[in-house]
């Protein structure tokens, strides 16, 4: 039987992980059903806290880094059906996946606790976003959000990150996710 | 995750580090929000047949000519409004428009085939106006 | 796990993830906007629209409006219409032949408040070329009688139409209207779910907005001074005004407007400062802007009740009043006072 490893080398069944990834994903999906209820005070479509990237972020430390990308798109995917349209997907994909590949980075480089990855995530997230909507808009002066959306991205990654650390402590603790 | 105190306070100071930047990442990019300022202030975009001719600024008065083959008409814009002045079109419906300031409006003079639009905020509320 | 087993997941992912976006960004392009402007039928007209074959379809539709000017222009000495008006007969197409058989629908429904055989009044003020004159009396009294005996022709097995002697028939009440509707055909032909068609102040919305909420369009007011007289949401909808303050000239201290009442040769002056039909059918709501106008309110209201599945109306009168029937009152937001017209 296959068996996948996580990142700390305990082992799972197929089963298992199908079961852990919904559990995972129905999660993520509460976060981005809260979100989509707070609105964002800036006018660039699909811009939004990122409180569903505390799963992501979360799960980075904790299960291996495809199983995070699967469940995020999942997600989005899901998220976007539910509460949203194409464009909230494109806009979410965008940021989603290079707020996950930056963070990826961070964590492999060995320089931050979990709270500097989160930050980096939740900047570049607004990142992704904003750079598709200058694409789908076809307009480049939304770059004058940058530097509101960087300040924003900074403080709901460092809110997030003070989450997640609290979340790992309490996951190792009990070590048997 | 089991850190010793070092690493900990190691990563602790990288972390501020990185917020420290981001900051001032934010504030060296903080002048790019008056290009959004700019953009506030409605532009007037002038065509003739269909070729964009001009674009031009609401919020620095000025006055100036539009001669095409069509014709000539003397544009001016002052105190945010835009309106034509004089022109040599037989009807002069564009001389009698009113000033226009909010995006959407348009002032049109047939005979030359020169329209005034304003363009201004994204967001505008109206799609089209029924005239 | 084995490393061949790790790599080929990793690969299976990056291939779904690869085709998921190119599907997204290939739906994303599928939303690319086109606009056209030009200038016809005396007026300026934009034709804006998404999806992938906009910009063919655009053009194609400014094709075809320019098609239709051709044939409907009362000036144009190559016109149908112009040759019909010059030798009292004519051979129809299947636009004319829609034309004329609507023509008579809204003239009957109207009670003659439409009338396309009013083309020899406006002329004589000079509305068609813009020589604007005010006639005299006598010579509106005689062309009153002309226009009420003026008779059409339709030959449908022959496919041609006659006039009575000396009536001339002019389409310019309707044709923006039909250029609206076959610029909608052709844009929906062409796969287009989402457009704007403002054909010199005649909106018509095709689906919805790119959020996925109802177009908004706002009504001018009379006043240019002041701002709109509302906003009214729109999806698969006409919205066309018609006022006096579109076109009209001054003599002796007197406005005329171009919108002339059949009955009294003069222009119309029934109260209203301008008339907004809100309809599905853009041919019908051309014409019904023009003569509602001339009508009234009363007689507008109740050619209302009797129809009020094909249209719904707005109507501003001169003394500030603002009236809009039942089906538009969640649809129409104004800083003035509403009344609503119910049933």
């Amino acid at each position: 039987m296959t068996v996948f490893h996580n990142s700390k080398g305990t082992k799972k069944t197929p089963t298992a992980l199908l079961a852990e990834s919904g559990v995972l994903v129905a999660l993520a999906l509460i976060f981005s059903y809260i979100e989509h209820l707070i609105p964002m005070p800036i006018p660039v479509p699909g811009v939004k806290l990122g409180l569903a990237n505390l799963v992501s972020l979360t799960g980075l430390f904790f299960l291996s880094p495809i199983q995070v990308l699967l469940i995020l798109v999942t997600r989005i995917i899901l998220a976007g059906f539910m509460f949203g349209n194409l464009s909230t997907i494109i806009y979410s994909l965008a940021g989603g996946l290079l707020s996950f590949l930056v963070m990826i980075l961070a964590k492999k480089i060995k320089a931050f606790s979990p709270l500097g990855v989160s930050i980096l995530g939740g900047v570049f997230h607004n990142l992704g976003q904003l750079l598709v909507a200058m694409l789908v808009l076809k307009s480049f002066m939304l770059i004058s959000y940058l530097p509101i959306l960087i300040i924003i991205g900074a403080i709901s990654g460092t809110l997030i990150g003070i989450a997640a650390k609290a979340l790992c402590k309490y996951i190792n603790k009990k070590s048997d996710l | 995750m089991t850190l010793n105190q070092t690493t900990k306070s190691k990563y602790l100071k990288n972390d501020l580090i990185l917020l420290g930047v981001i900051l001032i990442i934010s504030l060296i990019l903080l002048p790019l929000l008056n290009l959004n300022k700019a953009k506030d202030g409605a532009k007037a975009v002038i065509t003739v047949d269909g070729k964009e001719y001009k674009t031009i600024s609401l919020s620095e008065d000025t006055t100036f000519t539009v001669e095409t083959e069509f014709g000539t008409n003397v544009i001016t814009v002052k105190e945010n409004e835009i309106y034509v002045e004089s022109a040599d079109c037989p009807d002069k419906i564009c001389v009698n428009h009113s000033h226009i300031c909010h995006t959407g409006e348009s002032i049109v003079c047939l005979p030359h085939r020169m329209i005034i639009t304003i363009e201004g905020k994204e967001d505008s509320q109206i799609d089209g106006i029924s005239q | 796990m084995t490393k061949k087993q790790k790599s080929l997941i990793t690969i299976i992912s990056l291939l779904s993830l690869i085709l998921l976006s190119v599907f997204f960004l290939n739906k994303a392009f599928d939303n690319k906007e086109s606009e056209v402007t030009f200038f016809a039928m005396d007026t300026v007209m934009t034709i804006k629209a998404a999806g992938a074959k906009s910009e063919s379809a655009v053009e194609a539709s400014k094709e075809a409006i320019i098609n239709i000017e051709k044939k409907l222009s009362v000036t144009d000495e190559r016109s149908i219409i112009h040759s019909l008006n010059e030798r009292k007969e004519a051979s129809l197409d299947d636009d004319l032949e829609y034309l004329f058989s609507e023509s008579e629908y809204v003239r009957d429904l109207t009670g003659g408040a439409f009338n396309i055989c009013i083309y020899p009044i406006m002329k004589e003020w000079g509305f068609t070329t813009g020589d604007y004159n005010v006639p005299s009396k006598d010579t509106l009294k005689e062309l009153c009688k002309l226009v009420a005996e003026s008779k059409i022709n339709i030959e449908k097995q022959s496919k041609s139409v006659s006039l009575s002697e000396n009536a001339m028939v002019d389409f310019g009440g309707i044709a923006k209207g039909y250029a609206t509707e076959i610029a909608v055909e052709v844009l929906k032909k062409n796969g287009i779910k989402r457009a704007l068609i403002n054909l010199g102040g005649n909106v018509y919305a095709i689906g919805k907005k790119a959020d996925g909420t109802p177009w908004s369009i706002a009504i001018q007011n009379p006043d240019p001074s002041k701002g709109y007289l509302g906003t009214i949401k729109v999806s698969d909808k006409a919205v066309i005004t018609s006022g006096g303050y579109e076109r009209y000239f001054e003599e002796n201290g007197m406005v005329y407007h171009h919108i002339i009442d059949p009955f009294t040769g003069y222009p119309a002056s029934s109260g209203a400062s301008s008339v907004t039909i809100v309809s599905s059918d853009p041919t019908l709501a051309d014409a019904l802007s023009t003569s509602l106008y001339i009508c009234g309110l009363e007689k507008s209201t109740e050619l209302w009740m009797e129809n009020s599945s094909l249209f719904d109306f707005i109507f501003y009168d001169k003394d500030g009043n603002l009236f809009i029937t039942e089906g538009l009152e969640n649809d129409f937001k104004s800083d003035y006072k509403v009344q609503v017209l119910k049933k």
